[in-house]
C-alpha cells in the first residue's frame, strides 16, 4: 500500500513543475513581461520596481529559480485589484469552489452510476435507450448552454431556483447541476459498459448460484467491480472538472475562484490568475492522489502491486 | 455400481422431462438442448459426458436457472422432490439456489469476486440460507475450510482470490458449495482447468465428501477417467441430445451408440504399445445447422441410409436393465471397438 | 454495418451542409452579420408575435440579425475547431511515434509530460494565454492545438509500441532500415485509420472548447460573430430575448452532435468489433 502510494507520489512533484514552467514560460518568454504586468499608463518608477522584482535584469535561468523560491515560499505577489498578497485573495475563494465542485461530484456519481445501471440491467429496452440517448446528448451538450437553458427554466420560468450568487441551499442546486453535467454523460457510458461486462463475468454466476437476492448481487458483486474504470476515468477529467467550474461560476456569480480568475485577466490581476492556476494544479494532483487511494481501497490486487 | 441399486419412484430426487434449450441471439436461434429427460435419485452421482458444445453445460445451467433470461429460452420440467421448479421466478429460485441445489463451475480462476475476502464470500449463503449470526457464520465457514482441506483456515478467510492458486480456489468453490448442505451438487467440468496432480486431488476430494454427506451428484465431464471413478450412473450427450445412458459400468464397459464407443475408443491406453490412438472424425455440429436425420450420422463408421432421413429416438435396449440407445444400428452387444477402426 | 454507415451518411450529409453555409456565407447569410439598427433590436423569431421572415430567429440588442451572425460565426468554430486538431495531431502523433518506437528516456520524458499535462486543465492553459498574450484567432488555435496533444500521444505511443514488434516492422528494421524512413513508411501509414477517428471525435471537443473561451470573453473578442460570443451576449438578455442564447446553443449542440455522430460511425465503420 505504501509502496503503490509512493510510486504514484513521485510524479507530483514533475505535474507541479511542469506547471510552474509553463506558467513560467508564458509570461516571461512570449513577449515582454512588464506589458504582460503592466498596462499602457506605467509610470518608469513602477516599471523599475518591477524590473526588480521580478529579476528581470538577471538570466532566465536565475529567473526562473527565483519564480521557484518565491512560489514555494507562497509569494505570488501583490493583488493589484485588492491590495492584499494574491495567494490570500485566492485561498480566500477556495472553500466557495471545493464546495460547488464537492456537490457537483456527488451529484455526478449519484446520477451516472444509477443511469448506467438502469441502462444496464434494461438493456435494449425503453429506459436504456433514453439514458443513454441523453448520455451522448449530454455529450455534445456545452454546459455553459445547458446552465443557461437551466436558469431559463427554473429560475426564470417557474421561478423555484435563484439565477446565481450564492446563499443557502437553493442556490447551489443549478450550478451544481451544470459542473455535474461535464461528468455524468460518461459515467453513464463507463457504468453501463461496466455492469453490462461484470454480469457476464464468472464470479457474478458464483453469486447468483449462492441464492442471494438479486439487488445485493448488484451492489456487492456487480457495481464495485465497474468502480475502477468510472475512478481512473475521474482522475483524468478533474481537470475538465476545474476547468467547468470556472465556466459555471462565471455563468451563475458563484463567487469561487473560476470567477476571480476570470476577472482578474480582465482587470490584469497577473498575480492573482498565476495563484489561482498553482492552487488550483495543487488541487488536481491531490485529488487525483484521493482517487488513487481509493482506488486500491477497492482493490486488494492494486493494493499489493 | 450394479443395477440392483436401481431406483423406485420414491427416491427420485431430481427427474428432467424434455428439457430443451434454445439460445436466441441477434443472427436467429439456435436449439443447444433438445429435450433431455434422466432422473437423479437420492445419494447418487450422475455424469453427463460428452464433447465441447453437446449442450451438457447448457442442461447443468439450465438446471440452475443461471442462464441469461434475455438470450436463453428454457422449455420442460424439472422437477426436484416432485414440484416443478422450471416455473419459479428469479426470487423462488433463489431459495432453491445454494441452499438445495449448488453448482461449481470449470474456471476457478475467475468464479470468486476479486475484491471481496474469501471469508465474506464463503459466508454469505450461510447468513442467507441459515440465517446464523456472524459468529456462527464464521464458525461454519472455518469448518468449511477444513472441510475441503486447506490448511490454515483463519488466514484463508482473510485472504483475497489472487492470493490463492487455482486449486486453492476451486476448494473454496466446493466449500461454498457445501455451505448449507445441498441435496444436488452439480459440477460443471470442475477439473478441466487444473493441473493433472490437482484434477485428482480435487476429484477425490468431491468423492469422499459425496460419501460423506450422501448428496446427490451431478458432475459434468468429458473426462471418462473422471466417470469410471466417480459415477454411478452416466448419458452421453450428443448435439443436445441424449444418445446413450445407464450404468457407469454397462456403458463404459459395453458402450452401443457409435459415439460413446468413438469416445471410449479415444483414450490411450497404457497396456496397448503401439496401438494407433483413434479420433472421431469431423467435429461436433453447429446447432445452427439443420441436419437431415440422425445428427452423429456424418461422423459415424455405422450409418444406414435410414439414418440420413430419420432421428433415432432413445429406447431401452435390453429388458433387464435401464440402458437406452438412441440409434438404429447399435454397435452389437461385446462387438469389440475394433470394429470402428477404418 | 448498416447502423455505423447511417451514421456516417447522417453525420457528413449535415455538417456538409453547415461547412457549405460556412464557407458561402456572404451568399447565405440573409444580413450583414455586422449590421446595427437601432430600431430593430431585440426582434423575437418568426414563430413568437411579433416575429417577421425578415429575421427568422430575431435580433439581439443592437438589432443585428442573429441567423445571419450564426452562419458567420459557423466559419470562426469550424475554422479553430479543424486548425487545432490539425495542430495537436502532429505534435501528439510525433511525440507518440517517437515515444513509442524510441522508447528508454526519450519515452520517459514525453510520456511523463503527457501524464503533467493531462492533470493541466485546458481551461487553465487557455487562461494563461490570454492573460499574457490577449485573446485571438490564431492565439485560440495555438492555445486548443497545445492543449489537446496529448489524447493523440497516448494513443500512437500505444499503436506505435505494439507496431514495432510486428513482423515487418522487424523485419524492416533488420534490413537496416532508417528509423525515420521506418517510422514514416511502415508505422504511421498503419496508423492512419484510428488518427481519422480521433481527430473527428476530437473536432467536436475543440469546438465545445472554442464556444466556451469565447463564452467567458477569452477567445475572439467581440464584436465577432463567435458562436461562443454570441451565447455570452445572449445570457445577459436572458430574460427579454432568451431566443439568441438558445439558437447559439442549438447551432452548437448540432455542429457537436453531429461531429460525434459521423466519428462515431467512423469508428464502427473501421473496427467492426468495437
Amino acid at each position: 500500500m505504501l509502496g503503490y502510494l509512493w510510486r504514484r507520489l513521485r510524479y507530483l512533484p514533475v505535474s507541479l513543475l511542469l506547471v510552474l514552467f509553463m506558467t513560467f514560460s508564458v509570461l516571461r518568454l512570449t513577449g515582454n513581461p512588464i506589458d504582460i504586468y503592466l498596462d499602457m499608463n506605467r509610470t518608469p518608477e513602477q516599471v523599475e520596481a518591477l524590473t526588480q522584482k521580478l529579476h528581470l535584469d538577471r538570466p532566465l535561468v536565475v529567473q526562473f529559480g527565483i519564480y521557484l523560491r518565491d512560489v514555494v515560499k507562497g509569494d505570488f505577489g501583490e493583488s493589484l485589484q485588492f491590495g492584499v498578497p494574491a495567494l490570500e485573495v485566492v485561498l480566500d475563494r477556495l472553500g466557495n469552489t471545493l464546495q460547488l465542485v464537492g456537490v457537483a461530484l456527488g451529484l455526478a456519481v449519484v446520477l451516472g452510476i444509477a443511469g448506467g445501471a438502469v441502462a444496464a440491467l434494461r438493456r435494449d429496452r425503453l429506459a436504456d435507450v433514453v439514458i443513454s440517448f441523453l448520455a451522448v446528448l449530454g455529450q455534445s451538450m456545452p454546459s455553459f448552454w445547458l446552465g443557461i437553458l437551466l436558469i431559463q427554466f427554473f429560475a426564470l420560468r417557474l421561478g423555484w431556483l435563484p439565477t446565481s450568487g450564492q446563499g443557502g441551499v437553493a442556490h447551489i442546486v443549478l450550478p451544481a447541476l451544470t459542473l455535474a453535467a461535464y461528468l455524468i454523460p460518461n459515467f453513464i457510458l463507463i457504468t453501463r459498459t461496466g455492469v453490462i461486462e461484470t454480469f457476464n463475468e464468472q464470479f457474478v454466476l458464483t453469486a447468483r448460484a449462492k441464492g442471494i437476492p438479486s439487488v445485493r448481487v448488484l451492489l456487492v458483486h456487480v457495481l464495485p467491480n465497474t468502480l475502477n474504470p468510472i475512478l481512473s476515468f475521474l482522475g483524468l477529467q478533474l481537470g475538465k472538472l476545474i476547468g467547468g467550474s470556472i465556466i459555471t461560476e462565471s455563468i451563475f456569480a458563484w463567487p469561487g475562484i473560476g470567477r476571480l480568475m476570470v476577472s482578474s485577466i480582465f482587470q490584469r490581476d497577473i498575480p492573482v490568475v498565476i495563484a489561482a492556476i498553482c492552487i488550483m494544479c495543487i488541487a488536481i494532483v491531490l485529488a487525483n492522489l484521493l482517487v488513487d487511494i481509493a482506488l486500491s481501497m477497492l482493490d486488494p490486487r492494486i493494493r499489493e502491486a | 455400481m450394479t443395477t440392483e441399486q436401481r431406483g423406485t419412484t420414491d427416491d427420485r430426487l431430481l427427474s428432467v422431462r424434455d428439457l430443451k434449450v434454445t439460445f436466441l441471439s441477434r443472427h436467429g436461434s439456435a436449439l443447444a438442448v433438445k429435450g433431455v429427460d434422466f432422473d437423479l435419485a437420492r445419494g447418487k452421482v450422475l455424469a453427463i459426458v460428452g464433447e465441447s458444445g453437446c449442450g451438457k453445460s447448457a442442461t447443468a445451467m439450465s438446471l440452475m436457472h443461471l442462464l441469461p433470461r434475455r438470450s436463453a429460452r428454457i422449455e420442460g420440467r424439472m422437477l426436484l422432490r416432485g414440484s416443478d421448479i422450471g416455473a419459479l421466478s428469479e426470487a423462488e429460485m433463489n431459495d432453491v439456489r445454494g441452499k438445495h441445489m449448488a453448482i461449481i463451475f470449470q474456471e476457478p480462476m475467475t468464479s470468486l469476486n476479486p475484491l471481496l475476502t474469501i471469508g465474506y464470500q464463503l459466508g454469505e449463503p450461510i447468513r442467507y440460507h441459515l440465517g446464523l449470526d456472524r459468529a456462527a457464520t464464521q464458525r461454519r465457514a472455518i469448518e468449511l475450510i477444513d472441510l475441503v482441506g486447506i490448511p490454515a483456515a483463519v488466514q484463508i478467510m482473510r485472504s483475497y482470490p489472487h492470493q490463492l492458486s487455482g486449486g486453492m480456489r476451486q476448494r473454496v468453490m466446493i466449500a461454498m458449495a457445501l455451505s448449507c448442505d445441498p441435496d444436488i451438487l452439480i459440477a460443471d467440468e470442475p477439473t478441466t482447468a487444473l493441473d493433472v496432480t490437482i484434477q485428482a486431488q480435487i476429484i477425490e476430494l468431491l468423492r469422499r465428501i459425496q460419501r460423506r454427506t450422501g448428496m446427490s451428484v451431478i458432475i459434468i465431464t468429458h473426462d471418462l477417467g473422471v466417470v469410471s471413478e466417480f459415477a454411478d450412473e452416466v448419458i452421453v450427450m450428443y448435439a443436445g441430445r441424449v444418445v446413450e445412458s445407464g450404468s457407469v459400468y454397462e456403458v463404459l464397459e459395453d458402450p452401443r451408440h457409435p459415439y460413446t464407443n468413438g469416445l471410449l475408443a479415444s483414450i490411450p491406453d497404457i497396456d496397448d504399445e503401439g496401438e494407433r490412438l483413434q479420433t472421431i472424425p469431423g467435429n461436433v455440429p453447429n446447432p445452427r445447422t439443420v441436419t437431415e436425420g440422425c445428427w452423429f450420422h456424418p461422423r459415424c463408421v455405422r450409418k444406414g441410409e435410414r439414418c440420413e432421413r430419420e432421428v433415432p429416438t432413445l429406447a431401452t435396449v435390453e429388458a433387464a436393465s435401464r440402458r437406452q440407445v438412441a440409434c438404429f444400428h447399435p454397435v452389437e452387444h461385446n462387438e469389440l471397438r475394433e470394429l470402428s477402426d477404418g | 454495418m448498416t447502423a455505423s454507415k447511417a451514421k456516417i451518411a447522417i453525420g457528413g450529409t449535415v455538417i456538409a451542409l453547415i461547412v457549405l453555409a460556412a464557407i458561402f456565407a456572404p451568399l447565405v447569410a440573409p444580413h450583414d452579420p455586422y449590421q446595427q439598427q437601432v430600431i430593430l433590436r431585440l426582434k423575437p423569431p418568426v414563430w413568437m408575435t411579433g416575429g417577421t421572415w425578415r429575421f427568422p430567429l430575431g435580433t439581439d440588442s443592437y438589432g443585428r440579425d442573429v441567423l445571419s451572425r450564426l452562419i458567420f460565426g459557423s466559419r470562426l468554430s469550424i475554422l479553430v475547431g479543424i486548425a487545432s486538431v490539425v495542430l495537436s495531431m502532429l505534435i501528439g502523433t510525433t511525440a507518440g511515434v517517437l515515444a513509442g518506437y524510441v522508447g528508454g528516456k526519450t519515452e520517459e520524458v514525453i510520456m511523463r509530460t503527457v501524464d503533467a499535462q493531462t492533470a493541466f486543465p485546458d481551461v487553465l492553459l487557455a487562461i494563461l494565454f490570454v492573460a499574457a498574450l490577449g485573446g485571438s484567432f490564431l492565439n485560440l488555435i495555438v492555445v486548443l492545438g497545445i492543449s489537446g496533444w496529448m489524447v493523440y500521444a497516448r494513443i500512437m505511443f500505444g499503436l506505435t509500441r505494439s507496431l514495432r514488434e510486428r513482423p515487418f516492422v522487424e523485419a524492416a528494421v533488420s534490413f537496416g532500415g532508417r528509423s525515420g524512413y521506418i517510422m514514416l513508411r511502415h508505422i504511421l501509414p498503419q496508423l492512419v485509420p484510428v488518427l481519422t477517428v480521433v481527430a473527428t471525435l476530437q473536432v467536436g471537443q475543440m469546438i465545445l472548447q472554442e464556444t466556451a473561451l469565447s463564452f467567458l470573453g477569452l477567445g475572439v473578442p467581440p464584436p465577432a460573430a463567435t458562436w461562443g460570443n454570441i451565447l455570452a451576449e445572449g445570457r445577459d438578455r436572458l430574460f427579454l430575448a432568451p431566443w439568441i442564447a438558445n439558437s447559439a446553443g442549438i447551432a452548437i449542440v448540432t455542429l457537436v452532435l453531429t461531429v460525434n455522430i459521423l466519428g462515431n460511425g467512423l469508428r464502427e465503420w473501421l473496427d467492426p468489433k468495437s
